[in-house]
């Protein structure tokens, strides 16, 4: 069971960490135009969004995987899943252009449906952690002792 | 220590370091994107202050939405923009966009490269979704005036592939993740949308630049 949970743990802070990274690295642009697409916001806050959001994937993602704040960074990567787990049926029902999800930078194309259905399934796996006490190979439990 | 202070040092020390190693990244990201390479699908005044570079998929509806407001710079600022195109097919969403950017390829070294640019994207709608989009090609190119042996041999030439394939790759070196994408001198613009906001803003902020770099 221990290693599972570290699995699981060390699996959804990679996601973010990657899905945080690729946005970082490639000009800002590029994911407000993602932004754009979903139509739930416009300027400035699409701006403040796409300049945000990848920052904080690579930090609870990172916290995460080394199990730091670990109850705290599956909370807050459960609330982002939720968020984009909404946008994408929002998404489908509304039937807009949007061809390809815009979750991985361009490392990973899929499409609404398919990151849905890996979102919904990342957040299973990371409600169950918010749950976890800290555990072996964790900073949290070096920083307890 | 208590154990407040050791996760406040904690998380300070891994947020900058992600900080750092972020930025080390763009850093070298942009040191391996400039290139330059012969390209002679660009039209407006050579040497012009204001250069264009777009990245473009043919089978791309927003590529298509991007058209007119790109015609509508350009004719603002027709003294002082020049427009280059870039191939950047999009080929695991639009099956279609490599053979439309390879027609197009030819028809840059018949020098019509802008007409059958043109007629793809008017026509867009309807070789997009036909079954076999290499008629309508192929009628383009002889409404273009492009000579057909000509065509043929271009097409089945490996360097035309080539080329598409070296622009794609400086795209992404560049950071090109979806189309269009504008650089005007540089600076990215993605999508029609950003392209209408900002686009003459940004041209206008480049032109002071320049007057004031000409004053000095």
């Amino acid at each position: 069971m221990p290693f599972i949970l570290l699995a699981m743990r060390i699996f959804v802070g990679a996601v973010f960490v990657y899905s945080g990274w690729s946005k970082l690295i490639s000009p800002i642009e590029n994911f407000m135009a993602v932004i754009e697409g979903y139509q739930f916001i416009k300027q400035p806050y699409i701006s403040t969004v796409a300049f945000v959001l990848p920052w904080l994937e690579l930090i609870f993602g990172t916290f995460l995987s080394l199990g730091f704040l670990t109850r705290v960074s599956s909370t807050v990567l459960s609330i982002f899943l939720a968020v984009f787990i909404t946008l994408l049926l929002r998404s489908l029902m509304l039937h807009l252009p949007v061809a390809e999800c815009g979750c991985f930078g361009s490392g990973i194309i899929l499409t609404p449906w398919q990151a849905l259905f890996l979102d919904s399934g990342i957040l299973v796996v990371s409600l169950i952690l918010v749950r976890q006490r800290p555990r072996w190979l964790s900073l949290d439990r070096i920083l307890n002792r | 220590m208590g154990a407040r202070k050791r996760y406040f040092f904690t998380a300070g020390g891994l947020i900058l370091l992600l900080i750092f190693l972020v930025m080390v990244a763009r850093y070298a990201h942009r040191a391996n994107s400039s290139s330059s390479f012969e390209n002679t699908k660009v039209k407006g005044p050579k040497g012009a202050p204001i250069q264009m570079v777009i990245y473009s998929d043919f089978q791309c509806p927003a590529c298509r939405g991007a058209v007119e407001p790109v015609e509508e710079l350009r004719n603002e600022f027709s003294d002082v923009i020049q427009v280059e195109f870039r191939h950047y097919p999009l080929e695991q969403t639009h099956p279609w966009a490599l053979t439309a950017a390879g027609f197009a390829e030819c028809a840059a070294k018949q020098g019509k490269f802008w007409e059958f640019h043109d007629q793809l994207y008017k026509e867009q709608e309807t070789w997009a979704h036909a079954p076999e989009p290499i008629v309508f090609f192929a009628r383009y190119a002889q409404e273009s005036g492009l000579d057909p042996l000509t065509l043929e041999r271009c097409l089945e030439d490996p360097k035309t592939l080539g080329q598409i394939r070296l622009e794609r790759s400086i795209g992404a070196k560049q950071g090109v993740q979806s189309t269009p994408t504008i650089f005007l001198n540089g600076r990215p613009l993605v999508g029609p949308l950003q392209l209408k906001a900002q686009g003459k803003n940004i041209v206008l902020e480049e032109l002071k630049k320049l007057a004031s770099k000409l004053r000095q």
